[in-house]
């Protein structure tokens, strides 16, 4: 009895045995697993129309080392851009991983650029790829650059951080106290792309001219007109030649146009996605003058659709305060009849300038980037009513109406001078 | 990347050892996981918050009243796990219980399936006409708590594979029970290992997802729907009958 106890114990050891050493083979591919010196990790990917047709250019951004240079400045090459023209994204980097002798790894790609010249062809097929990628994250941002996606991305070069991720992760959050950009993912392009009641967007890039002719050219003598900039034809002039003003519109995968930066501002009140904003308005009491106004929102924006006679009517309904920004001279910001009076130009001036906006979205893009076919899709009981009715089609001939209310306060520290 | 074999191998060595072991051990370990995986999806549901598109849920007939409430009502082979409260009465230790223990388990079952399928309702638009692997493995991608906190979809994972484990478990040990009572065997632990051995075999029969998705729309659906509900239904009703029969004679 005890013999065939001891013996049971054996087999069950051997057994146990026998499964950890399959278990250990089984696994044994984690032996040679790639460690952090075997991979390149992407920070950005520009994709360029290539020079052969059906090609494409596609340029990665790839994080390396820091590196002392010789006069031991504190300036640091923190990235290398290889480029390498083929037919696909993924055979791009199957040559880029011969190429560089490491495996190319995705997984803190910050940034994907597509030229403007690509984006008006269509981007669908590549983000469904990209999108189709374990490694890439949704939160990826997506800019359509004015020029070559590889000239943004080498002259993104960050002029208040270390490391080019560290700009890529922060620059898409000046959206949010500005409203001059947006923060524009990959998994909302492929949700856009995909809805039947919206349209995708993206951030729009370009570039900073440093010649001075181009200073005046782009300087706004009018500073009402302050906000028709957009990327590629602002008066900035620094270190780093990229920047980010507007938003790139696009209709299914095809990008159809552009907002500039108040048309932005627009779009950002309109979704919630932005916290405050700055306007210049007339000084109701002196009309050379201008004021300068920080709004921000009371309550959400809201958004009402309703089907009159087979035709879209929309109101949009926006509640704001506002601080006064700017001060003047002999300026009494205590009299509730001025700031009612400011406050009353103030509303003007943003209701004037969503009309606008929302206007050539409809009539000029035919695209509903503001996503008012979420609030329609209450009015059809199935979907099959929801297609006949075509929303993204229908939208070209929708009627705006939008109510402000803007409720400026005071200055911020000071009230009359 | 490792060979799927291997993989599945690796749950059904876990399946087979705690079949060896008491089913005190198997339900005292579901204990601890169950509770774990609940509060995961509950995580994804808020942390996804931000993310959700409430209109989504509109047209609310979706592809029409016949596809939804009459065709659709086909979907209810997701509730399969009601097939498990037929076998439970002789496990309970207070089978007077076993009402109030049915009833809990069903809507807590009902609240997750609502939580689980809202999520990918309100995320996505792209579900109503393209399809994902894993679902809520895509919506778990999505969640970035600040800078430290992402890619947490990692973590998701590792808690789901300890509930597959953990299902598996279960499946197999109620198989035992049922093969016993068929069989009259006065040891189960030795079946173990040939229904171990069986689904391992099974896994691997499927070439591709396709296959996988074919089964399940196909195969697993109406034999749920056959045996789950419309078998045990029968068998329920004819019960009753005899044993109003009897009464009367």
């Amino acid at each position: 009895m005890i013999i065939i106890i001891k013996v049971n114990k054996l087999i069950r050891n051997i057994f146990i045995a026998v499964i950890i050493l399959l278990l250990l083979l089984a696994f044994s591919s984690s032996y040679i697993s790639f460690s952090i010196d075997n991979l390149a990790f992407v920070i950005a990917i520009g994709i360029d129309k290539g020079d052969t047709q059906n090609n494409l250019k596609i340029s990665f951004q790839i994080a390396k080392p820091s590196s002392i240079s010789k006069n031991g400045s504190s300036e640091q090459n923190t990235a290398i851009i290889n480029t390498v023209e083929t037919s696909s994204i993924n055979s791009a980097i199957n040559l880029m991983n011969s190429y560089i002798g490491k495996e190319i790894n995705l997984s803190h790609c910050k940034l994907i650029v597509f030229s403007e010249e690509l984006a008006v062809e269509g981007v669908g097929n590549r983000i469904y790829t990209l999108i189709n990628n374990v490694q890439i994250r949704p939160s990826t941002n997506v800019v359509i650059s004015k020029t070559d996606a590889k000239y943004y991305i080498e002259n993104s070069k960050p002029s208040l951080e270390s490391l080019p991720t560290s700009y890529y992760e922060i620059f898409p959050n000046s959206s949010k106290y500005t409203g001059y950009t947006v923060n524009s993912t990959i998994g909302d392009f492929y949700n856009g792309l995909t809805c039947n009641s919206c349209q995708p967007y993206a951030i729009l890039g370009g570039m900073i001219e440093t010649n001075d002719s181009n200073l005046e050219e782009y300087s706004s003598e009018d500073p009402l007109n302050a906000g028709n900039i957009k990327s590629n034809e602002t008066s900035i002039s620094g270190k780093r030649g990229a920047e980010n003003i507007g938003l790139a519109v696009f209709k299914k995968d095809k990008l159809v146009g552009e907002l500039n930066a108040i048309e932005t501002v627009c779009f950002s009140i309109i979704r919630n996605q932005v916290n405050g904003f700055l306007i210049t308005i007339v000084d109701p009491q002196d009309e050379e003058n201008y004021l300068d106004l920080y709004v921000y929102h009371n309550n959400d924006t809201k958004s009402k659709v309703d089907i009159v006679n087979g035709t879209p009517y929309i109101t949009v309904d926006c509640k704001f305060d506002g601080r006064i920004y700017s001060m003047k001279d002999k300026s009494n910001y205590l009299d509730s009849n001025i700031l009612e009076e400011i406050s009353s130009s103030a509303s003007e001036y943003i209701k004037l300038q969503m009309q606008n906006y929302l206007y050539r979205t409809a009539k000029t893009f035919n695209s509903d980037i503001n996503g008012f076919g979420r609030n329609v899709l209450s009015k059809f009981l199935t979907k099959q009513e929801l297609d006949e009715f075509n929303w993204l089609e229908n939208y070209q001939n929708s009627f705006f109406t939008v109510n402000t209310d803007v409720n400026i306060k005071s200055g911020f520290l000071i009230t009359e001078t | 990347m490792t060979d799927v074999f291997f993989v599945i191998l690796l749950f059904v060595i876990c399946i087979a050892i705690t079949s060896k072991l008491e089913f005190t051990a198997t339900l005292k370990t579901n204990l601890i996981i169950i509770p774990i995986m609940l509060f995961s999806i509950i995580f994804l549901f808020t942390s996804n918050m931000k993310n959700f598109s409430f209109s989504r849920v509109f047209p609310i007939l979706g592809n029409g009243f016949v596809n939804t409430f009459i065709l659709g009502i086909g979907n209810i082979y997701s509730f399969s796990g009601i097939a498990f409260l037929y076998f439970l009465p002789p496990l309970l230790k207070k089978p007077e219980n076993f009402k109030k223990v049915a009833i809990t388990s069903v809507v807590i079952f009902a609240i997750y399936i609502i939580l689980t399928v809202s999520i990918i309702l309100f995320m996505f638009s792209f579900f109503v006409s393209e399809d994902e692997v894993l679902p809520l493995y895509f919506a778990a991608r999505y969640i970035e708590i600040g800078t430290f906190f992402v890619r947490l979809e990692s973590v998701f994972l590792l808690i789901w594979m300890l509930v597959f484990a953990c299902y598996l478990s279960i499946v197999v040990r109620f198989s035992m029970l049922i093969f016993k009572k068929i069989t009259n065997i006065k040891n189960t632990k030795i079946l173990a290992y040939p229904f171990s051995i069986l689904i391992l075999a099974i896994a691997l029969l499927p070439k591709n997802y396709a296959n996988v998705k074919y089964y399940e729309a196909n195969i697993y659906k109406y034999i749920i729907l056959g045996f789950s509900y419309t078998f045990c239904l029968l068998l329920l009703i004819f019960a009753n009958v005899k044993r109003r029969k009897e009464r009367k004679i």
